[in-house]
């Protein structure tokens, strides 16, 4: 693995635009549907705006403090070992969130495709496949973002432009759903929708700080949540309320009504390709960074070693989750997830802090 | 190394080659019709599966459908009739062809909508199956059929109700079906299947109209097929509430756009047991409009299009005062109003979820329900123009 590798512009927008899109074909769309009701496309709409501000920012913080490397940084201003504490929390959020991805992936890829085999199974076959792409380093998982995300995204839109003869304007109507407060609440609280993009600012050594990131973060983040948005919109205009909440992976549900005509029947298949890619090119990314977190943060020489370990504990805690064993799971993930948003936002401004000292 | 690595990951997708889903045409049963009845204590299904080697040019029994091969199984619910059809038949039951599900009358009053969910979760089956009605037992109406012109069973279910030139009776998807089910009315319509009686032609007399009234379609068997889609039931709230002819199924198939070219005959105004036929072409989707005026809801309906006389006798200013636009545009007028007062006064039924049209005006769904939608409907006004 090179350490020194930089991400050209069209790979940085694959891992962007992945990143943001992955969540589309899991059940998280159903939240905006369940909690805003009528209103889900103006919820995820509001949401939308909140992750837009932060990817028009925050890239221009970073290339303004110079900061290439965020846990030495955060030891500037704050107590040392605190680099320690951080790379922990975001691990813990890095395999809970990959646990999630392979829970998701595989249980949309058992009930669409294979439902006479184990879980366990399907699960083994993602986690697996995601040991050895992150085996094979950052070069790989980028090659591969690089073909597997336009292949995703193509495909998506051309289902659900297929998809929008179902679509029904009425269901927009009433305009607040649920009410103005659960139209916001659901807003805030599912803001996450669009976050993993954030990730980004951990793989510093990858990316040139330099202008020519801030304008490629800022166009692949807007493809990435204009996408999500036109899946909402899809969901939101195809599936009258109550119902709409009610459903399991709401995309995949109206993408079984996909029609081109008597000859081509079935398209939605694509749509579980699109899926799975989509989610294993995920999973590797993350399996990948968390060993790269971690080595960061405590100076190891290597992070191949830590990779295979790393899956294994995703793989534990997917199928704990299907198990619904520890049931504080998720809001462990949540928790984690809030806190490294935090931590990747508050990392500048701490420099900015040091710089404004030493002045 | 990467050869032993290469020659390991080959290894491992042998593992990992869906064994457990593989599915073998020859060990394969396809279903392509459900009928679903009432027994004593549960449900009667009617399975009608594929024939995996069809002989109807082979020597099939005269007048017997060679394509399918029906089973009947009475269960208390779905999945313990799909359990013992396994112990029944040799082969794996396998629902993704299946293109129809009939229930009977009886069903439909009672558990059709929580079968409809059923089936709408389970995974091989697909949002655009069909559904339709039967007037008698559904396993008389699967049983009945015997396509005349297509080569299977499952395609000629497929193409009767992909027919736009069916105007008698409203083609019903799965999905469709649910999606009326969950608007703010829960209205919702399919077709009725039937098995008709008839034995010879019927004879159309005894049929009196008024002059310039709207010609009205009457049974009349003529082919060796028994089977036909004529007419609809109307749901509400998930159960059959009333069912109505061929007819009124054509009023709505117009008001919901799906038949968009028709010939239409009206009585002659001023020579009885004249009928005139006009050619119509709608231009779009007909345009329904909701509002609320003092406290009662209005519904707007126009319908615009073309008109082109079938005759040979020309009709320019017909009886001296009516144009022949006017005479259809006039009977249609009347027919598509006396429909929708009808399914409003006596059904209460909101089919063409007009009243969803109301939401735009409230801000929160709660608002939206404090409306009493239901009653209002009852008393509805309906203004309908209809522009050739």
């Amino acid at each position: 693995m090179r350490e020194k590798h930089i991400f050209s512009g069209f790979e940085l927008s694959c891992l962007t635009v992945n990143l943001i899109i992955y969540k589309s074909f899991t059940d998280i769309p159903r939240r905006f549907l369940e909690g805003a009701g009528a209103s889900s496309f103006l919820s995820a709409l509001i949401s939308a705006g909140i992750a837009y501000l932060v990817i028009w920012f925050l890239p221009v913080i970073y290339r303004e403090t110079k900061l290439s490397d965020v846990f030495s940084s955060a030891e500037t201003k704050l107590p040392k070992g605190i680099s320690s504490l951080f790379a922990v929390i975001i691990a813990v959020y890095l395999i809970l969130s990959a646990s999630r991805s392979i829970l998701g992936v595989s249980t949309f890829a058992g009930m669409s495709a294979y439902p006479l085999a184990p879980f366990v199974f399907i699960a083994l076959y993602f986690a697996f496949s995601a040991i050895i792409s992150s085996f094979r380093g950052l070069d790989g998982i980028i090659r591969a973002h690089s073909i597997i995300v336009p292949f995703c995204v193509v495909m998506t839109l051309v289902l659900l432009v297929a998809i929008f003869r179902e679509a029904d304007v009425i269901n927009l109507f009433p305009v607040f759903g649920n009410g103005v407060y659960n139209t916001l609440k659901t807003a805030v609280f599912n803001v996450s929708y669009y976050f993993d993009f954030i990730l980004l600012f951990l793989l510093f050594p990858y990316i040139k700080n330099d202008g020519y990131y801030v304008k490629t973060i800022r166009i692949s983040g807007a493809v990435g949540i204009l996408i999500n948005l036109f899946v909402m919109l899809s969901a939101n205009l195809i599936l009258p309320y109550p119902v709409s909440g009610e459903i399991k992976y709401p995309l995949y549900q109206i993408m079984k009504s996909v029609y081109f005509g008597r000859f081509f029947q079935r398209i939605d298949a694509f749509y579980l390709l699109s899926a799975s890619l989509s989610g294993m090119a995920y999973i590797s990314f993350n399996i990948f960074l968390c060993s790269y977190v971690l080595k960061k943060a405590f100076f190891l020489s290597a992070n191949r070693p830590l990779v295979p370990l790393i899956a294994i504990l995703s793989l534990l805690f997917a199928l704990m989750g299907q198990k619904d064993i520890f049931p504080g799971q998720s809001t462990v993930l949540n928790i984690t997830e809030l806190i490294t948003c935090f931590i990747i936002i508050l990392v500048p401004f701490l420099k900015l802090l040091k710089r404004g000292d030493e002045e | 190394m990467k050869k032993i690595f290469a020659l390991f990951f080959c290894f491992c997708l042998v593992f990992l080659s869906a064994c457990y889903d593989a599915s073998d045409i020859e060990e394969t049963a396809y279903l392509i019709a459900l009928g679903i009845d009432r027994a004593e204590g549960g449900f009667l299904y009617t399975f009608q599966l594929a024939s995996p080697a069809p002989g109807k040019e082979g020597g099939g029994e005269k007048g017997k459908n060679s394509t399918a091969k029906n089973v009947v199984i009475g269960a208390e619910d779905f999945y313990t009739a799909r359990n013992m059809f396994s112990n029944y038949l040799s082969k794996r039951l396998n629902m993704s062809h299946l293109k129809m599900i009939v229930c009977s009358k009886e069903i439909a009053e009672t558990s059709f909508y929580e079968h409809s969910q059923l089936f709408s979760r389970e995974r091989e089956i697909r949002p655009g199956t069909y559904l339709a009605v039967s007037s008698g037992s559904a396993e008389e109406f699967l049983k009945a059929v015997n396509p005349e012109l297509e080569g299977n069973t499952a395609k000629y279910y497929e193409l009767i109700n992909l027919d736009r030139s069916m105007v008698y009776a409203p083609p019903k998807r799965l999905g469709e079906f649910l999606s009326d089910m969950e608007t703010s009315d829960g209205s919702g319509v399919l077709p009725v299947a039937r098995v008709s009686k008839t034995e010879k032609s019927k004879s159309l007399k005894g049929e009196e109209y008024e002059k310039g009234e709207m010609v009205k379609a009457t049974l009349s068997r003529v082919s060796d097929s028994k089977t036909e889609l004529y007419g609809m039931g109307i749901f509400k709230k998930g159960k059959l509430i009333g069912m109505l002819d061929g007819n009124d199924a054509f009023m709505y198939n117009i008001l919901t756009g799906f038949t968009e070219n028709f010939v239409f005959s009206v009585m002659s105004p001023d020579e009885k047991g004249r009928t005139l036929s006009f050619k119509i072409s709608l231009d779009n989707k007909p345009k329904i409009k909701a509002s609320e005026y003092e406290g009662k809801i209005r519904v707007d309906v126009l319908i615009e299009g073309d008109i082109q006389y079938m005759g040979i006798k020309p009709l320019e200013n017909f009886n001296g005062e009516k144009s022949f636009e006017k005479i259809a545009s006039d009977a249609l007028c009347k027919e598509l109003k006396a429909f929708l007062k009808k399914t409003a006064s006596n059904y209460s039924a909101d089919i063409l979820k007009t009243g969803d049209k109301l939401k735009k005006y409230y801000l929160t769904q709660k608002d939206f329900e404090k409306i009493n939608l239901n009653d209002k409907y009852q008393k509805a006004e309906f203004f309908v123009n209809v522009l050739f």
